[in-house]
């Protein structure tokens, strides 16, 4: 499983060209801020089109111009968005169950969501919604691991749980994960390889 | 008095039935069209019904549906359907006036909503329809419901077009405002002021109940 | 000499109250049935004409929606009905005098000019096929709708034809529903159809069932500029108003 980038897209004026591959394992993507990188997330997800270019998972083709397109809800992708971007409206236990139906939190205990099943999403503090993010992340099984900054709320400790949980789960599956971070530290503990982002252009370092 | 009450509700209910489902979803893509002139257009005709005063809103319904009009004329010899003089053709004004109410107020209503909320849903598996149905919808819930009382009370007093349009025939287009009206010109007042405590009575009840309704859904959770 | 002074003096002052003056603007307003609109304009320019200080106004509508608004205070001083029960009952709670009867109508039978309906006759409506809606004037408040209902009743065919009935909420509306097509046949009068060609007439009112429309004159007290009002009244139930309802398709009173 591996997924390959090679696309352009203009959202807003904003010129975006990513060229990189991405094997199985954690591929950080480090950069500037206003450097594309949640762009490129979003772009990965499905939730924009390229304009030129392809990107690719496996043996199936994503994003095409003109034509070939596989829509977000079909690439099997996890997201652990920046602000965790919660429903407001449901418990975390509905809001889990609704994309994984009965699904159980096996294996991810470690993060800690097991107590916060009851609450809504507004009795929670920043930290533990981010955890509730990562979880919902992780609990359909996907093939692709999209983290923006998943981890910016969670004191030292906490943080260091998480990222090995997930480097574990990456290991275990044996899945594609891209890590947006801001933080080398993070970079040099879980991430295998390193994407550059400046100026809306992202490639291998 | 209690027939004018009911074909007044009957309509109105009648009326809601298209302009709640289409005035949502316009209102939903007039949230989430990317401004240019087809979104201006589809905007400006919205809330035409609005600009317009109910008598000459009356008009264009009588050019558009009436026995001669341009669709009026295939409703009547293709499929034998008339409106004026009916409490279809009330149903018609009623519906015509109260759709930018519902539109607008859907507008803002989905406007609300986050996009993220939507785009975390679809990226974990849920179809647009489902996305609608679990994020959108109960988000936008609490400002549909007002959406939907200020359209179903704006039917239930509409007089003006529905006089123009529809004529007065008693049994199908003599609903209570109406009827409140005739009875002034006639010098019944003592009717007009039983009909107008009535209407002022239902008006009060609907957004009482669409009131109580919405503040239960916001108890309950599942409005933020 | 002393005492002639003050008579001296006032010999000025009596010639200011001798002289004439300017005759002050005069508005009148008349209430009036819709179908009297035509030779009532031509009559008020006429008048107009010869008094250049009178003004005249007309409200034109449904003779009882007009009874209605006088007895709500309405500021009008003279009422021309087109029946005679608006004004007896206008004449319970307001003052007013009759000052004639200024023109008598038909009721006529109008239908579409369509092919379906070529053999419409009044003996032949209440069960005509093509006949699905009958216009008629809102009942009470327009006459040619209680008229209608009363020549209907003395043929016997209201309740066979009640529920075809649609209202208008004057005359000219109730013939305007046929012009439009909204209505297949309407009861109207006489002079509403002069000149139009929207509309075919079938024929005035079988003579069992012809209704006597008769249009009384009421003259308000207590109106503004109430004796030039009643003046104006007065000359319209003369010579020169009678000669004009006549030319317009009125019969005599």
């Amino acid at each position: 499983m591996t997924l390959v980038v090679d696309a352009r897209a203009t959202v807003q004026g904003f010129a975006l060209r990513a060229r990189f591959t991405a094997p199985p394992g954690i591929t950080a993507i480090r950069g500037p801020s206003a450097s594309g990188k949640t762009l490129a997330l979003r772009l990965i997800a499905g939730l924009l089109r390229a304009d030129a270019g392809s990107l690719r998972f496996d043996d199936e083709v994503w994003d095409a111009p003109p034509g070939a397109w596989r829509a977000p809800e079909r690439r099997g992708v996890g997201y652990a968005p920046q602000h965790a971007a919660l429903w407001p409206h449901r418990t975390v236990r509905a809001q889990l169950d609704v994309i994984a139906p009965g699904r159980a939190l096996d294996g991810l205990e470690a993060l800690g969501v097991g107590a916060l099943m009851d609450r809504f999403p507004a009795g929670l503090s920043g930290g533990e919604r981010q955890r509730v993010a990562l979880a919902r992340a992780l609990l359909r099984g996907p093939r692709l691991l999209l983290l923006d900054e998943p981890w910016s709320a969670l004191d030292r400790e906490a943080r260091t749980t998480a990222a090995q949980l997930v480097a574990r789960e990456v290991r275990a599956r044996g899945i594609v994960a891209l890590l947006v971070t801001h933080d080398t530290e993070d970079v040099d503990a879980v991430a295998e390889r390193v994407v550059r982002a400046k100026d809306g252009v992202l490639s291998e370092g | 008095m209690i027939a004018s009450l009911l074909l007044s509700l009957r309509v109105t209910l009648a009326a809601l039935a298209v302009v709640i489902p289409a005035g949502a979803a316009l209102g939903w893509w007039l949230a989430r069209a990317r401004s240019g002139w087809r979104r201006t257009i589809v905007d400006a005709l919205v809330v035409l019904p609005m600009v317009l005063p109910p008598s000459v809103l009356g008009y264009y319904l009588l050019v558009l549906f009436g026995r001669h009009g341009v669709v009026g004329r295939v409703l009547a010899e293709v499929f034998g359907v008339r409106l004026v003089f009916t409490a279809a053709g009330a149903a018609l004004a009623a519906g015509v006036v109260a759709f930018p109410l519902m539109a607008k107020g859907a507008q803002a209503a989905f406007a609300r909503v986050e996009r993220e909320l939507e785009e975390v849903a679809r990226v974990h598996g849920l179809s647009p329809w489902r996305v609608f149905r679990e994020v959108t919808l109960p988000l936008a819930a609490p400002g549909l419901a007002v959406a939907v009382t200020l359209a179903a009370l704006r039917s239930l007093g509409e007089f003006g077009a529905t006089l123009v349009f529809a004529g007065y025939a008693p049994g199908a287009t003599d609903t209570a405002p109406l009827e409140i009206f005739m009875a002034l010109q006639t010098g019944d007042d003592a009717r007009a002021g039983r009909l107008v405590v009535a209407l002022t009575a239902l008006s009060v009840a609907t957004t009482v109940t669409l009131g109580w309704w919405t503040g239960r859904e916001t108890r309950r959770g599942t409005a933020p | 000499m002393t005492r002639r002074a003050p008579l001296r003096c006032l010999a000025p002052i009596a010639l200011l109250a001798c002289r004439r003056e300017a005759p002050r603007p005069v508005t009148l307003h008349i209430s009036a049935a819709i179908s009297l609109r035509a030779p009532l304009e031509d009559l008020a320019r006429r008048y107009e004409g010869s008094h250049p200080n009178h003004s005249l106004r007309f409200s034109f509508g449904a003779s009882g929606d007009l009874a209605t608004q006088i007895a709500r205070g309405a500021p009008v001083s003279l009422f021309a009905s087109a029946a005679s029960e608006p004004v007896e009952r206008l004449a319970r709670g307001t003052r007013l005098e009759v000052i004639c009867t200024l023109a008598g109508n038909e009721l006529v039978l109008v239908r579409r000019d369509a092919s379906a309906l070529t053999d419409l006759r009044w003996d032949n409506l209440a069960t005509h096929r093509a006949v699905e809606r009958l216009a008629l004037g809102v009942s009470p408040s327009v006459p040619a709708g209680v008229y209608a209902e009363r020549c209907l009743t003395a043929l016997g065919a209201l309740d066979a034809l009640r529920p075809k009935i649609v209202r208008g909420g004057n005359v000219r509306q109730v013939l305007d529903l046929v012009a439009r097509g909204e209505a297949d046949a309407a009861l109207v009068y006489a002079t509403d159809v002069r000149g139009r060609s929207d509309v075919v007439v079938v024929g005035a009112a079988p003579p069992p069932a012809r209704p006597a429309v008769r249009y009384p004159l009421a003259w308000i007290a207590g109106g503004p500029d109430a004796t030039e009002a009643r003046a104006l009244g007065l000359w319209l139930c003369g010579p020169d108003g009678r000669r004009t309802f006549l030319a317009h398709g009125f019969t005599a009173p």
